[in-house]
């Protein structure tokens, strides 16, 4: 009869499958599964430990399938055995440990993922627990995090909890390693569909950040028809060649220095906002100005193909000097775009005047702001960002 | 019928007696039978007995079922006292009408009890599900004799309501080789 009415079965399986691997690793480089248990650390050998002690026997086609996966190799072997003797042993020749049921005997490491949990995912999960779950877990987390925490329940709650924290007795622990696995699985298991569902869009925010931008409107557009929440997503983590408007001006000087050629430079800046033309020019050194913009005008009738092909090659340098921090993360310049409001800034300020009219008095000091602009390029982001207020 | 229903119950006073016992041992919860009456009923009369909202574990049997239920406060209190507390009767306003994960986790691990018992017998049964409505466990038809069971408890000397059977009368006698060595 099997009582594990666990919901996560991915999970479970995912780990059922490292456990697999595992075994099957170490028989056939005995010694291998103890280097690998050395590098996991505690808490993670346990939690496969105990996977592994729940093995059993298994198939041939299970094992292929799990060795496939992996890295594609030719299976030999019928079947691999876990159980509680190879656990033992385990134990004993990568910790030393001589009585198993020691180790899980303490409450070292107890519920110690949750450390890598969110205050938010956390405290939705106390707020619905029972209380005295709730001061047993206090109590094993941080001072700060606690009292932080604790101070998310209602007075009377939090007044319980407290008495529960001061009368805490000595729980048992090899059920509370039980409950901690459970537990896991449910929690780690939603926020790692949560952390992987963001990794996805932001590998996809920077596949589409290299394509031209045609194609790339179009692939979001066509995303945004089947799942509009993770289309803006990935628009909103896409830096694009305009949102250099929004670059301070020592990233945009030492950005202009790395372009070679400047030819390139020239072609990119076609059809971009005067603005931003204007911040470039000004970026770059009084002796090569005249060159570049000598540059500009020859390269005026060039193909939109080549400017959208020059502007993604600026914005993968801009990556590339964000990675070795020679320039500030670009982070912050798509959010202070988003703050702004500003997409497309050189198209996009008329439709806003449109949909949000704005009176004499508040366009005023945005056109102060743009005279004060070009007398100081360090405030260079400003004009939109006064805007973008008027909006919000 | 009555000799064998009278093995039956002893069989089920053990049973309660051995769950009781590894509770106490295992779960570190001072979980007590205090009053054990069983016999052959409709299933419709013992729907008034069992408790709208409990911890129900339904075991599939053949065709039929076996329904367990575990009160509430048992669920609630035992896992106060498993997870480190003392049994908090006053901050239980017995009102609850779902189980937390932890609470959930708790009446897992006594229904396992149970089941490792079953297992240990070699009666063919089978966890199938855990629900906490009474209307959505439909294992018998309202007019079926069924052999009920009820085991009323006590955590710490508190009242904390029963822990219940509901027997098909198939089981009781296609199984009684299994349990009846237990009793005799």
């Amino acid at each position: 009869m099997n009582l594990n009415l666990s919901t996560n079965k991915a999970r479970t399986s995912s780990r059922r499958k490292a456990a697999i691997l595992l075994m099957y690793l170490d028989s056939k480089m005995p010694g291998l599964s103890q280097q690998l248990f050395a590098k996991m650390g505690e808490s993670r050998s346990k939690m496969l430990l105990h996977e592994i002690n729940q093995l059993g026997k298994i198939e041939k086609t299970e094992i292929t399938y799990v060795i496939d996966e992996f890295y594609e190799l030719a299976i030999t072997q019928n079947s691999v055995i876990g159980g509680k003797n190879v656990t033992d042993k385990l134990l004993k020749d990568s910790f030393g440990i001589e009585d198993p049921d020691d180790f899980f005997s303490s409450k070292t490491g107890l519920f110690d993922f949750i450390d890598h949990l969110s205050d938010k995912l956390l405290i939705d999960y106390l707020k619905k627990e029972n209380m005295q779950v709730v001061a047993l877990i206090l109590s094993l987390v941080s001072d700060e995090r606690s009292a932080k925490l604790l101070s998310e329940f209602p007075v009377e709650k939090t007044a319980i909890i407290s008495k529960k924290m001061l009368s805490l007795d000595v729980p048992n622990y090899p059920l509370l390693w039980k409950f901690h696995r459970e537990l896991e699985l449910n929690l780690l298991g939603e926020d790692d569909d949560k952390i992987e569902e963001s990794q996805q869009i932001f590998k996809l925010s920077r596949v589409l950040e290299m394509m031209v931008s045609d194609t790339r409107k179009t692939v979001v557009d066509m995303i945004s028809t089947q799942d509009k929440s993770s289309a803006e997503k990935i628009q909103q983590l896409i830096f694009s060649f305009n949102d250099l408007l929004y670059m301070n001006n020592k990233d945009l000087g030492i950005l202009v220095v790395e372009i070679d050629p400047l030819s390139s430079l020239a072609i990119a800046m076609q059809g971009v906002s005067e603005e931003l033309k204007q911040r470039l020019l000004d970026s770059v050194s009084e002796r090569l100005k005249p060159r570049l913009e000598e540059e500009m005008s020859n390269s005026s009738d060039i193909a939109e193909e080549e400017i959208q092909k020059a502007q993604g090659s600026i914005v993968q340098l801009c990556r590339q000097l964000e990675k070795e921090e020679k320039i500030e993360p670009l982070v912050a310049i798509i959010k202070q775009k988003q703050a702004s409001d500003f997409v497309e800034p050189t198209n996009k300020a008329p439709e806003t005047d449109n949909e949000f009219p704005i009176d004499d008095q508040n366009q005023e000091p945005v056109q102060q702001q743009t005279e004060a602009d070009n007398d100081n390029q360090d405030d260079a982001a400003e004009p939109t960002k006064e805007e973008g207020k008027d909006n919000e | 019928m009555s000799e064998l229903l009278g093995h039956f119950l002893k069989f089920n006073k053990i049973l309660g007696l051995k769950v009781t016992n590894t509770v106490s041992t295992q779960l570190k919860v001072g979980l007590c039978v205090t009053e054990f009456s069983g016999g052959v009923k409709e299933y419709q009369s013992c729907h008034s007995i069992l408790p709208k909202f409990s911890f129900f574990g339904q075991f599939g049997y053949q065709n039929r079922g076996v329904l367990i239920s575990i009160d509430p406060k048992i669920v609630m209190l035992g896992t106060q006292r498993c997870f480190g507390g003392k049994v908090d009767i006053v901050n239980d306003n017995g009102k609850e009408t779902s189980f937390t994960f932890a609470e959930n986790f708790f009446g897992k691990q006594v229904l396992g009890i149970l089941d490792k018992e079953f297992e240990e017998k070699e009666c063919s049964l089978e966890m199938n599900k855990i629900d906490y409505q009474l209307d959505r466990s439909h294992l018998f038809f309202s007019d079926e004799k069924v052999l009920f069971i009820e085991m009323k408890c006590t955590i710490e000397g508190n009242n904390v309501g029963a822990i219940c059977m509901v027997y098909p009368l198939q089981f009781v006698k296609e199984e009684k080789e299994k349990w009846i060595e237990e009793s005799s």
